[in-house]
């Protein structure tokens, strides 16, 4: 038993591997046997290169992504989580903000971009609302299903103790909705990396959005996709972390 | 005259749904004296569970008024020291996942604000009283169904209320532990005598608990008989053989099985 655990943990870290290499290998293949040009589409090992290569250059972009990603994030958590606290617990709350959260929320947010650099620029800001945008309605819905999922036989629990709204939220509804908070978390990562690169495509000259548009303008398409690979490990990176905090917090099984 | 602990004056319950009313419990009238232990059985739908959920608080009363001591409920919910006086078994353990079975225990505690080291101390004597000292510290997950109940059942005592209300509280059980469970409820009430309300469909299990049997019909729920039990105390599972007990409990059986087929007809 425990030896098939260990060989599946193995599994389940080369396996993945083994198909990364794979998949390279063959695209390496395809574009070194049919000569495909560099500028319609660079060998894996032509961009890695760039990635090393271009690395002081991308830094301050890299970084400038990964901070209004961060930030509108850490924002969003918190915002989203009390909002959806507010709406689960008082009907009323719940019936005037919900149209205007699912507007929010099916309106694609590139749309709304270019007005919030007419209103607020095209500095660091503007990104990080946009960021937040994305993130927040994301987490409120998750967390509001959450919230609204505790088994009823936990709110009489509750209720035959006399415990008031603070009680209740601590005691029952925070810990039952953890695990609907945090897939809210986990969605919001990917989501806030896409709306972070969406707002540097349309306005400013930072950020690796900014970065890939630049480069696929000049045709020079290894830059381009060494910037895409960039903001790959930014999201799995922020998606990974947000994981392995879940599995540290939720120990206990459902 | 001594005033009964517990008190239902012409209860009624109706569930209102958009298609229909439903009278759960209809002109419910019962007293109870201090440290009883009743039963209340009946089938399915009888309206056993929402009698003490209305004494608790869960669900208000449509009409009538219950009164602990002497005290109506009033209109407006209960209060904290009025919930106090009560301990509420589930049909189902109802423990948190994230806490250990001692941080389940000790919830009420939590949550009723006490902060004598005396009640905390009570925690771990009910942990012993039930023999779950050794895994106080396991998850819910990790221990069997007997154990949660057991968990659950003194989870609802650890407040030291003076009313145990149980619905159902081994009715998920084998029956190996639900004796065992019912020999150590009994154990509690001779120790603590506590007033107790158990609810359940088991009939033979209210016979072997109690001192008194509320019979409960459905459609609409309502008591249709009380039944002294007279058994003596300390009562023992051998006690399920004898003529007497088997007698007595083929008798309330009838009561139950006459009125069904009397809505058959």
């Amino acid at each position: 038993m425990k030896k098939d655990n260990l060989d599946s943990k193995v599994a389940s870290i080369v396996a993945p591997i083994l198909l990364f290499i794979i998949i390279f290998f063959v695209w390496e293949l395809i574009v070194k046997l049919n000569n495909i040009p560099a500028w319609l589409l660079p060998a894996p090992t032509r961009i890695f290169r760039s990635m090393v290569v271009n690395f002081k250059d991308l830094w301050p972009h890299i970084w400038m992504t990964f901070r209004t990603i961060l930030v509108g994030y850490l924002i969003a958590i918190p915002v989203g989580i009390l909002l959806s606290a507010l709406v689960t617990n008082f009907a009323l709350l719940s019936v005037a903000l919900t149209p205007y959260i699912l507007l929010l929320v099916t309106t694609p947010l590139i749309t709304l971009v270019p007005l919030l650099m007419l209103w607020m620029g095209f500095g660091i800001q503007t990104r990080i609302v946009t960021v937040l945008i994305q993130s927040f309605a994301i987490i409120n819905m998750n967390s509001a299903t959450g919230f609204l999922n505790v088994p009823h036989i936990r709110h009489e629990l509750m209720q035959t103790l006399g415990a008031n709204r603070l009680q209740k939220f601590r005691y029952i509804l925070l810990p039952s909705a953890l695990p609907d908070v945090f897939t809210g978390f986990q969605l919001a990562a990917i989501f806030a990396t896409t709306a972070c690169i969406s707002a540097e495509y349309v306005g400013g000259n930072m950020g690796l959005g900014s970065q890939i548009i630049k480069y696929a303008q000049f045709l020079k398409t290894t830059e381009s996709f060494a910037c895409i690979f960039y903001v790959t490990i930014l999201g799995l990176f922020f998606y990974t972390g947000v994981g392995q905090i879940k599995k540290w917090i939720i120990t206990w099984k459902i | 005259m001594k005033v009964p602990k517990i008190e239902y004056d012409n209860v009624t319950k109706i569930f209102s749904t958009r298609r229909q009313k439903i009278t759960a419990v209809q002109d419910f009238s019962i007293a109870i004296e201090d440290g009883q232990f009743v039963s209340i059985v009946g089938p399915s739908g009888c309206g056993k569970s929402t009698v003490i959920r209305l004494l608790n608080g869960i669900i208000p009363p449509t009409s009538g008024e219950i009164k602990i001591d002497g005290v109506p409920h009033g209109k407006k919910k209960l209060s904290k020291e009025r919930l106090k006086k009560m301990g509420f078994v589930f049909q189902e353990p109802n423990l948190l996942p994230w806490l250990t079975i001692k941080e389940n225990v000790a919830l009420p505690l939590k949550v009723f604000h006490m902060k004598e080291s005396e009640d905390w101390e009570r925690v771990d004597e009910l942990l012993n009283m039930v023999g779950l000292y050794e895994t106080k510290d396991a998850y819910p997950t990790e221990v069997s169904g007997g154990m949660t109940q057991r968990a659950g059942v003194i989870r609802a005592m650890v407040h030291n209320p003076e009313i145990l209300l149980m619905d159902e509280p081994f009715g998920s059980l084998d029956g190996i532990t639900q004796d065992a469970l019912d020999m150590e409820i009994l154990k509690v009430w001779e120790k603590t005598k506590k007033t107790i309300i158990f609810i359940t469909h088991n009939i033979d299990e209210a016979v072997l608990l109690s001192e008194k049997i509320f019979v409960m019909a459905t459609q609409p729920g309502r008591l249709i008989s009380i039944q002294d039990v007279h058994l003596p105390y300390p009562r023992e599972l051998e006690m399920k053989e004898t003529h007497e007990f088997i007698d007595f409990s083929n008798m309330i059986t009838n009561l139950l099985g006459e009125l069904e087929l009397s809505i058959i007809k």
